[in-house]
């Protein structure tokens, strides 16, 4: 009404800068000025990494429309990462998938379907596949971004209904050689201590991680504690790539990829022969161990075995920068700070010796006795939110039940079988198929319908060019639940949409052994469900068409009830009551009651809910902080290594030798090509691909290069470089950097335009012990291709 | 340890002129009738994809360096988590992108002020 | 020509006094007040270039504790600067040296 546009403006203008002061204004204020109000804050975890940081979800209207963090959370202590801080906008994103998609062919497009087909077909195909080709020709791979409700549920109609134990998930992409360290070396999964080391350490050994672009919240409390304290306390980064996480370092310690294992003996070696050691530690806790029977032998073997390990050696296989004063001053460092905390993700896990160079740190923590004292950890970081809550804890692995129980011992699949009231026998002996022999069998033609659950293999698998012709076969009938199209889906038959994070409920379990939940909070889109309704149904469906009663018992006590909330809280109920009674992830304190009075959840072992309500476990085997120290104490010493996979319930210490990476640069493939992550995507990108803040920070992968390579190959910054290994190629434009150490390049992981997608040049070698691929390590070579092109960023659509 | 920026700096440089180039052909910002309420100069759709502090490190030097050299740049803590994506930048943030993480101190603060007139902005040190 | 909100914080005591110097900034508007000293302050100016001279002289004003701008609206300015029909003395953002 006579309002000129100017005005109109100006009362903007005057509404925005009033609503600061909190004053209001004769007229009514323009909507923009008001955006922060909500109806409701809804506390939760954060969906990306593996930190476990709590949010607090801003609703309007039913719409999800503001996040802050959760100031008396003892993950994140209130902040949030730029992932985190935006991911909420996903729940109403446009892109997502809303209704069952099908086709029979391939070939075919898709189309819209019910849900009652949807599961009808998927039931069918499954049913097929197990009359005609048995029980091992269907498959499930999963993710550690499932809810551990979801994760359990799967494996559980899996193992107990379609008596399989081809139950796989990505973490065997991230983090199985942590699994395998830790229970080699201490004889039980997941880390001993806490993020609450992080301000009691006076030493950080930041070994293959790039803690500052893929876990920031954490990284954030370690330069604090640096910063704070900036003489008193000491960063060591190792890492042949110097990156964001270098730039609190001391001392950054630069050798090629693969010759650490050599450095972390030599480490070994200083402590040992400068008397650097805590020999009584040792003397109370610790026993040798070599080779695959696990023989025991003497600290004098031990010695001995590390005579071929000196600083001087040792620098001439890392090359880089390391000198053999180098790795003296570090290992003393190492030896005689307060407190050690040793930090580490994929650099040291994707490795063809993954378990051993997660040996090798654990050795250094149990020779000098930095352990299970304030501050003292060998701290492994998971990448995922759930991967261990879910897939390590909940039996997401081929060769593991729920509740860190082996497959192939018949006494803990007794244990399982009796808890689910299934007939004795029903789970098989035999372990499945891990990740790559999954998709290898996909290849061959073994695998006739597989279940693809929130994760997108088609893009992470390494030399994934490989696997997709597999998952491409008319005869593998593929089922994916998602929430957004993926490459993945590119290849599937029947997509089901799924509710996101805060669109149902469940519990994460983040690094620390913390488990927390998230209640739903708003409605998913369209006709998306939330996957425990669908694994139900489906199990449902199945047991009719299979008329195998056995199949139906294994969802008999979960019919019937809402989806939302009544459904997972009966899963978690059976899962944590049933089946971590008597185990070390005792979670029987952990009830939804306790999780939802808690602002951060709960630490196992947490036996009971008067524990639990403490916050659970602060440092595991420590006698008067771990209740199951004392359960199981067979001495009256302080700490009681209880885990359930050392028989003498000490520490090992492994003599492991240096080995390399699988495949090393030659004459054709002159360069190391090394993979990694970047602060504004995550994984596959097909989230954080989606948020247009995050998109533009980073909207395509590119090549790091050292400055002084790219001289000699005349390429400059933006050119656009062919990275090309025996497997396949790559064009992606130069980042000429200080960041790679010479002969050394580095590609980001996450983007999926078909140029610029790493995992078609990676290699599928794995480690033998944790079955993990080496996507740090190949070989290939780079070329110049052109002049700086413009590019567009790609994300897979409908 | 301080990284080397430089050779970072002439990516940045390559990037805007690339940039600048495919604008004249490609989406003309002319056509495009997002621009920001903030004042920023309009960009082509290949401009967007520039990260923001790729060209503020030549446009805006000293902010740049305060922020890179500060917690927040250390934590990657990027310039858009607090002002924002080009459609809707803010040119001086929304104090509700401070209590995202500072939840607490912004309920804590009493004397009306933003936190930024004491907090020097880019750098957020203790105090001015 | 660019509209700008902000907020002026003034000493409680002098708020009229500082109130009468800035109606006198031609291109200045009052919206409203608070007890605490707080001004709403609207500008509208030829260029932004302007605009920071303007607000340089408000900060600069005796009793003036602070000003901080929450809103800004170029409006036709970029496509003046597009069309060459106006060239800043310099680029976006950058201080003044």
């Amino acid at each position: 009404m006579g309002l000129t546009r100017r005005d109109f403006l100006k009362r903007t203008a005057a509404a925005a800068a009033a609503s600061y002061i909190g004053l209001r204004l004769p007229f009514d204020a323009p909507e923009e000025a008001m955006a922060a109000d909500v109806d409701s804050w809804h506390i939760g975890s954060c969906r990306l990494c593996g930190v476990g940081c709590r949010v607090r979800l801003g609703v309007k209207d039913g719409r999800a429309v503001a996040i802050k963090g959760v100031p008396e959370a003892r993950t994140s202590m209130g902040y949030l990462c730029m992932k985190g801080m935006l991911f909420y906008k996903l729940m109403g994103h446009p892109e997502r998938l809303t209704t069952p998609l099908y086709r029979e062919s391939k070939k075919d497009e898709f189309r819209e379907i019910s849900w009652e087909e949807a599961l009808d077909i998927a039931a069918d195909r499954f049913a097929k596949a197990v009359k005609e080709h048995g029980n091992d020709s269907v498959a499930y791979y999963g993710s550690g971004q499932a809810l551990t409700e979801e994760t359990y549920l799967f494996q559980k109609v899996m193992r107990a209904g379609l008596q399989t134990n081809n139950v796989e998930g990505n973490p065997r992409l991230c983090m199985a050689s942590a699994v395998g360290g830790y229970l080699t070396s201490f004889g039980a999964d997941e880390p001993i201590g806490s993020y609450a080391d992080i301000e009691k350490a006076t030493c950080f050994f930041i070994i293959g991680s790039n803690m500052a672009e893929a876990h920031p919240v954490i990284f954030r409390r370690v330069m604090r504690r640096k910063l704070d304290n900036r003489n008193s306390v000491t960063v060591i980064n190792a890492d042949p790539r110097i990156s964001p996480t270098s730039r609190i370092a001391d001392i950054h310690l630069m050798f090629e990829p693969g010759t650490d294992l050599a450095m972390l003996n030599a480490m070994a070696y200083v402590i040992l022969d400068e008397g650097l050691a805590d020999e009584k530690f040792i003397e109370n806790y610790a026993t040798f161990r070599i080779g695959k029977d696990k023989k025991e032998v003497t600290f004098e073997d031990y010695k001995e075995f590390l005579a071929d390990y000196t600083p001087e050696k040792a620098a001439q296989i890392c090359k880089g920068n390391i000198t053999p004063e180098k790795i003296r001053k570090v290992a003393r460092l190492f030896a005689r700070s307060s407190a050690t905390m040793s930090m580490w993700t994929m650099g040291i896990n994707q490795r063809k010796r993954g378990v051993w160079a997660n040996n090798m740190i654990h050795n250094l923590h149990i020779l000098t006795g930095q352990l299970c004292k304030p501050g003292a950890d060998s701290f492994s970081l998971t990448g995922q939110p759930n991967a261990c809550g879910g897939v390590r804890e909940g039996g997401g692995l081929c060769h593991i039940l729920p509740g860190h129980r082996l497959v192939k011992k018949e006494k803990l699949r007794n244990q399982v079988e009796e808890a689910w009231g299934v007939p004795l026998g029903r789970i098989p002996p035999k372990p499945g198929y891990h990740t790559m022999a999954m998709f290898s069998a996909i290849n061959q033609g073994k695998i006739k319908a597989i279940w693809i659950n929130c994760t997108s293999p088609a893009q992470s698998l390494p030399n994934c060019d490989l696997y997709r012709k597999g998952m491409a076969r008319e005869d593998c009938f593929m089922v994916v639940t998602d929430i957004f199209p993926t490459k993945t889906t590119e290849l599937a038959n029947l997509i089901l949409p799924t509710a996101f994070h805060f669109e149902k409920t469940g519990v994460y379990g983040c690094t620390e052994r913390r488990s927390q939940i998230t209640r739903k909070a708003v409605d998913a889109p369209g006709k998306a469900m939330p996957e425990v309704w669908i694994v139900r149904e489906w199990a449902l469906k199945l047991a009719q068409k299979l008329q195998d009663p056995v199949i139906e018992k294994s969802v008999e006590p979960f019919k019937g009830l809402e989806p939302d909330y009544a459904l997972p809280k009966a899963i978690w109920d059976e899962y944590t009551q049933k089946l971590t009674k008597g185990r070390d992830n005792d979670l029987r304190g952990a009830t939804y009651e306790v999780l939802e009075k808690m602002a951060d959840g709960v630490q196992w072992p947490a036996p009971t809910e008067e524990f639990a309500l403490k916050g659970g476990t602060y440092k595991k085997f420590v006698r008067g902080i771990d209740p199951l120290a004392d359960v199981h104490a067979k001495d009256d010493k302080p700490l009681q290594f209880y885990g359930p996979a050392h028989p003498d319930k000490k520490l090992w210490v492994w003599l492991r030798p240096h080995k390399g990476p699988e495949e090393m640069p030659d004459v054709q493939y002159p360069f190391y090509l090394s993979t990694g992550r970047i602060v504004d995507h995550w994984h596959t990108m097909s989230m954080t691909g989606r948020i247009t803040e995050l998109l533009r920070a980073n909207p395509y992968a590119y090549v790091e290069i050292n400055p002084s390579d790219a001289k000699a190959l005349g390429i400059k910054p933006g050119d656009m470089v062919l990275v090309e290994s025996r497997r396949g190629r790559n064009i992606l434009p130069a980042k000429v950097y200080e960041g790679p150490v010479k002969g050394m390049v580095f590609v980001y992981w996450h983007d999926m335009d078909e140029d610029r997608m790493i995992n078609r040049v990676t290699k599928d070698a794995y480690d033998p012990g944790s079955k993990e691929p080496e996507f740090k390590i190949c070989a290939c070579r780079i070329e110049k291709v052109s002049g700086p092109k413009p590019l567009k960023p790609y994300i897979v659509r409908m | 340890m301080k990284i080397k920026i430089r050779c970072f700096l002439i990516t940045g440089f390559l990037t805007a002129l690339l940039a600048g180039c495919v604008s004249g052909t490609g989406d003309s910002p002319n056509t495009n009738a997002m621009k920001p309420v903030s004042g920023h100069p309009a960009l082509s759709e290949q401009e967007k994809l520039i990260a923001c502090q790729d060209c503020h490190r030549d446009a805006t030097p000293d902010v740049y360096e305060e922020w890179y050299e500060s917690a927040h740049g250390m934590a990657q803590v990027k310039c858009y988590e607090c002002h924002g994506t080009f459609e809707e930048l803010k040119t001086v943030p929304d104090e509700t992108s401070c209590a995202v993480c500072h939840d607490a101190q912004c309920k804590q603060k009493t004397t009306g002020k933003q936190c930024w007139e004491c907090h020097p902005a880019h750098k957020f040190t203790v105090h001015k | 020509m660019p509209i700008g909100g902000f907020v002026v914080t003034v000493d409680p005591d002098k708020v009229d006094r500082v109130k009468e110097m800035l109606l006198a900034i031609s291109g200045a508007e009052l919206h409203g007040q608070d007890e605490k000293g707080n001004l709403v302050l609207v500008l509208d100016a030829e260029t932004s270039e302007e605009m920071e001279l303007m607000t340089k002289e408000i900060r600069e004003l005796p009793d003036v504790l602070a000003l901080g701008l929450v809103y800004f609206h170029a409006e036709d300015e970029v496509e003046r600067i597009e069309k060459g029909e106006y060239r800043p003395s310099r680029s976006f953002g950058r201080k003044p040296v």
